[in-house]
């Protein structure tokens, strides 16, 4: 067994290009349904843990897909806002605690969150430095974002501009980095929370200038009774310091204010059903379970699946039996090896035992390069970087 | 032509056709005694080399008698003649048929390697040193045979077949592809291997020159009567 295995050995040594191939071949075959069954599981068992962990959202009539997928995950948008005035009657019915959630900006590329400090501690966030919002303009950074970025609790970051060239946006704002979050795995990582508030000041709903009392005379256009206009000279803010907080202001009813979403934590069971009864009838908006939403698109998602496995199956096939022909094609190559090793007294036997234990060792090395790179992969998945 | 007991090679009777046709081989008798060096000669297509590999057992007559050190090998079944094979012929080729993966040592080392039922003893390591020496082959034990001349290559497969130390050693045209000083030291290493206490040899060849080293010339073309090549 030894000389067979030190002959299998020096013949793919030698040969060490066309043994390489063959046994990369192999782990490729092997890799592929590997790595679709954990890509698959992993991403089923991260929505559907985060789905569960979400007893409610309410959210405005439109798609229910959109809206669990933007409060749960902060991916797309909503197709219509919610009334901040939504979570304070939900609130204020004593049925359960609402959590206000505004998404759709950005900042630096990351999803710009706006929310209470219910939700740190609904999702059981905790912090790895500095603090949670405590003022207007500040902000927390997910542990991912943090990462990316470089920054960390003294820095600040500018909120993105929806678009560069449409000069009827706000300016992008100048956010204060407080705090960065302990890393969790889940879409947390990737956002950055502010208060509601911040958002809407981001969103140019609200916003601080010079004050009316300090600025020149010569930029008053005009007074009426508790209104004042300036020219455009008046200094907007950009940030929002310990000196300027005090001018911020928003206009309007915030009462009508635009939320994306609210999460609702039910105080029992009784409050949840009455709730969704209250839902059910509502023209204006809806309430999801978010755990049935996502049921529904992993179920597209394994349907779509096995689609994807039929097909793996004739691709692997079809490289298997491509792989033995080439076998095949090598063992004629060598034909006159095997005759030489049989006029030397080698049984027909042993020449069969020597290109199984070729094919061993290859099919080892694919097999273990795939086992490999799947462990790879499952640690980059854990890593939360696909 | 020797004849009676003792014999390491007796023919008789042989007849031999391939399968696909076309070609038949008929040795009425031959004889060759222990140490006696025989050259087997005949123009191309004369069956020097089917000749030889009825002597081998490895193709098997469909009639007559082929005896090595008394067994007759076309009465064996297969595994018993590719036994008698390990056990007592060494073969060499004109092309060499070394591996080319494997290094000189090994290549020499090949029955061992093939054949569990051959004994790797220290007597073994000893004879290689030995063959090595003999031929010139002592600096290139580790290389490649690729990296060796025509000439060595061929010595090689002379120490590849002598290393098991068999009793009737079968050479087809070894000095065939070669130069005239290689196919000297080639023969060189055959004779020496052959003679009183050693090993029969049988050789093919097409140089008259080999003849006279020869005890014995077989010519199959003479037996054939001028027969087909």
């Amino acid at each position: 067994m030894k000389s067979t295995l030190l002959l299998a050995w020096r013949h793919l040594s030698h040969h060490r290009g066309q043994s390489a191939i063959l046994a990369a071949c192999i782990a490729l075959i092997f890799l592929l349904p590997v790595a679709v069954q954990l890509l698959v599981a992993h991403y089923s068992a991260a929505l559907a843990a985060r789905a569960r962990a979400t007893p409610l959202v309410a959210g405005a009539l439109g798609s229910r897909y959109d809206l669990v997928l933007n409060s749960l995950y902060f991916k797309g948008r909503v197709p219509r806002d919610l009334p901040m005035g939504e979570a304070d009657r939900i609130q204020e019915s004593g049925l359960g605690l609402a959590i206000p959630l505004l998404a759709g900006r950005s900042a630096r590329g990351f999803p710009l969150i706006g929310t209470s400090h219910d939700y740190f501690a609904f999702r059981g966030l905790v912090l790895d430095g500095g603090t949670f919002p405590l003022i207007l303009g500040d902000a927390v950074l997910g542990a991912r974002v943090a990462r990316e970025l470089s920054l960390g609790p003294g820095d600040a970051l500018l909120t993105d501009r929806g678009s560069l060239y449409d000069l009827s946006l706000s300016y992008p704002l100048r956010l204060r980095v407080v705090g960065v979050l302990r890393e969790t795995g889940t879409a947390d990582d990737g956002a950055v929370f502010a208060d509601v508030k911040t958002v809407w000041v981001a969103a140019g709903l609200g916003h601080g200038h010079e004050e009316a009392a300090t600025a020149p005379e010569e930029r008053l256009l005009a007074r009426s009774a508790g209104e004042v206009v300036f020219d455009s000279s008046v200094v907007e803010y950009v940030e929002i310091t310990p000196e300027n907080i005090d001018s911020f202001h928003f206009h309007g009813d915030v009462d009508a204010f635009p939320l994306s979403a609210v999460l609702v934590v039910p105080r029992d069971e009784k409050g949840a059903t009455l709730l969704k009864g209250r839902y059910r009838v509502s023209q204006e908006a809806q309430l999801l379970e978010p755990i049935e939403v996502i049921d529904e698109i992993l179920g597209f998602v394994l349907r779509v699946k096995r689609f994807f496995d039929a097909n793996l199956v004739l691709v692997s096939a079809a490289t298997a039996l491509f792989l033995l022909l080439i076998v095949l094609l090598w063992l004629r190559v060598r034909q006159r090896e095997f005759e030489t090793l049989h006029k030397i007294g080698c049984a027909r036997l042993m020449v069969a035992r020597l290109v199984a234990a070729e094919l061993l060792i290859t099919v080892s090395a694919g097999l273990a390069l795939a086992a490999l790179l799947a462990g790879a992969l499952v640690a980059v998945l854990r890593q939360g970087l696909v | 032509m020797t004849s009676g007991a003792g014999h390491a090679i007796e023919v008789e009777n042989l007849a031999f056709r391939y399968a696909a046709g076309g070609f038949s081989l008929e040795v009425p008798r031959f004889a060759a005694a222990p140490g006696e060096k025989v050259a087997c000669i005949g123009p191309s297509g004369s069956g020097k080399s089917t000749f030889l590999q009825l002597l081998a057992g490895i193709l098997v007559p469909a009639a007559g008698k082929v005896a090595v050190g008394g067994v007759d090998l076309a009465g064996l079944g297969d595994a018993a003649r590719r036994q008698a094979r390990i056990q007592g012929i060494g073969l060499i080729f004109q092309e060499f048929e070394l591996l080319e993966h494997l290094s000189v040592r090994e290549n020499i080392l090949l029955p061992f390697l093939v054949n569990p039922a051959l004994m790797r003893d220290a007597g073994v390591a000893a004879r290689l040193d030995e063959l090595a020496r003999a031929a010139g082959l002592e600096r290139h034990l580790r290389r490649k045979p690729r990296v060796l001349s025509h000439g060595e290559r061929q010595r090689v497969a002379v120490c590849r077949a002598l290393i098991t130390a068999p009793r009737l050693l079968l050479a087809d045209e070894p000095t065939g592809s070669l130069d005239q000083a290689a196919a000297a030291a080639v023969l060189e290493l055959l004779l020496r291997a052959a003679g009183p206490g050693g090993a029969t040899l049988v050789l093919v060849t097409h140089e008259r020159g080999q003849l006279s080293a020869c005890d014995q010339v077989l010519d199959l073309a003479a037996l054939a009567g001028g027969g087909e090549g």
